[in-house]
């Protein structure tokens, strides 16, 4: 596993801290994510339950289970040999964010269409990262997400993929990858939930790079 | 970076005409075509070894074939 030193802004503060991507991540380190994770994950559930915010305000990922992933992925060995590769952004000694791609089986919608792209299956900040609805809680850090996502482009290019990068986006991060991230956004895709297909096309993702 | 070997592959010119319009048409180096090609292979052979079945589907003529994939 490679390493990059990077930084992070902490939000009550405005600092930037030390953090580091990692763009090989093993199935424990997802292990490690979850011990962590899951409880704060637990604790904003309470909240949420507690102030009786409407389920429709609720984090969409709230759900997701890291150490249900590292199970599933076992055999696929992800890595930069496999179709999956796991990557992370790290600070203060613990997962700041987390994102599975794949680069197998998911071609181009945008033109030139049926070309090779790296699909983000998972993508997830640290609940702590989060600032839900109704419960007053603001992120920790942020910049988390956009990086992880340069991260998937910056592979997309290593495969001679030209940085396209795909993925259906749950409805709260919608706004995210359209603006910042500056993906086209080709509509709901009624073969995945109705979920919204977004696509970063070459130029784009040239955009992106030289922006972030 | 990751470490890397050289390896020399001899192809016929059937499969050497096969690789370079495959990276033509997916504007892909031939090298990063058979790559590529590893990856999915490793894919297929994964989900085939776990029990599951390959399938191709023609969803406008309501066709569906399964490929044989050999163990």
């Amino acid at each position: 596993m490679s390493t990059h030193a990077t930084k992070l802004k902490h939000v009550a503060t405005g600092k930037l801290v030390d953090a580091e991507l990692h763009d090989s991540l093993s199935l424990d380190d997802l292990l490690d994510a979850e011990a962590l994770w899951a409880p704060a994950k637990i604790q904003i559930a309470r909240e949420l339950l507690n102030r009786s915010v409407p389920r429709s305000e609720w984090p969409q990922s709230l759900h997701w289970n890291w150490a249900e992933k590292a199970i599933t992925l076992k055999p696929y060995a992800p890595g930069p040999f496999s179709a999956y590769r796991l990557f992370g952004l790290r600070a203060e000694e613990r997962w700041q964010g987390l994102l599975l791609g794949c680069c197998v089986g998911h071609p181009t919608r945008l033109a030139p269409v049926g070309r090779d792209l790296v699909y983000v299956e998972f993508v997830e900040t640290a609940p702590w990262n989060w600032q839900p609805s109704g419960i007053g809680q603001g992120p920790l850090f942020k910049g988390t997400g956009l990086q992880l996502v340069e991260l998937a482009v910056r592979w997309s290019e290593d495969l001679d993929f030209r940085g396209r990068v795909g993925l259906h986006s749950l409805p709260q991060a919608d706004s995210f990858y359209r603006g910042a991230c500056g993906m086209s956004d080709l509509g709901p895709d009624p073969k995945y939930r109705q979920l919204r297909y977004f696509e970063l096309d070459e130029s784009h993702a040239r955009t992106f790079l030289e922006e972030n | 970076m990751l470490a890397k070997r050289t390896m020399t592959l001899n192809l016929t010119a059937a499969e050497m005409e096969a690789l370079e319009g495959l990276a033509r048409r997916k504007d892909l180096s031939k090298t990063a075509v058979i790559r590529q090609a590893l990856r999915l292979y490793q894919l297929v052979d994964t989900r085939v070894a776990q029990g599951e079945k390959l399938f191709f589907e023609d969803e406008l003529q309501r066709k569906k074939s399964e490929l044989m994939v050999l163990g």
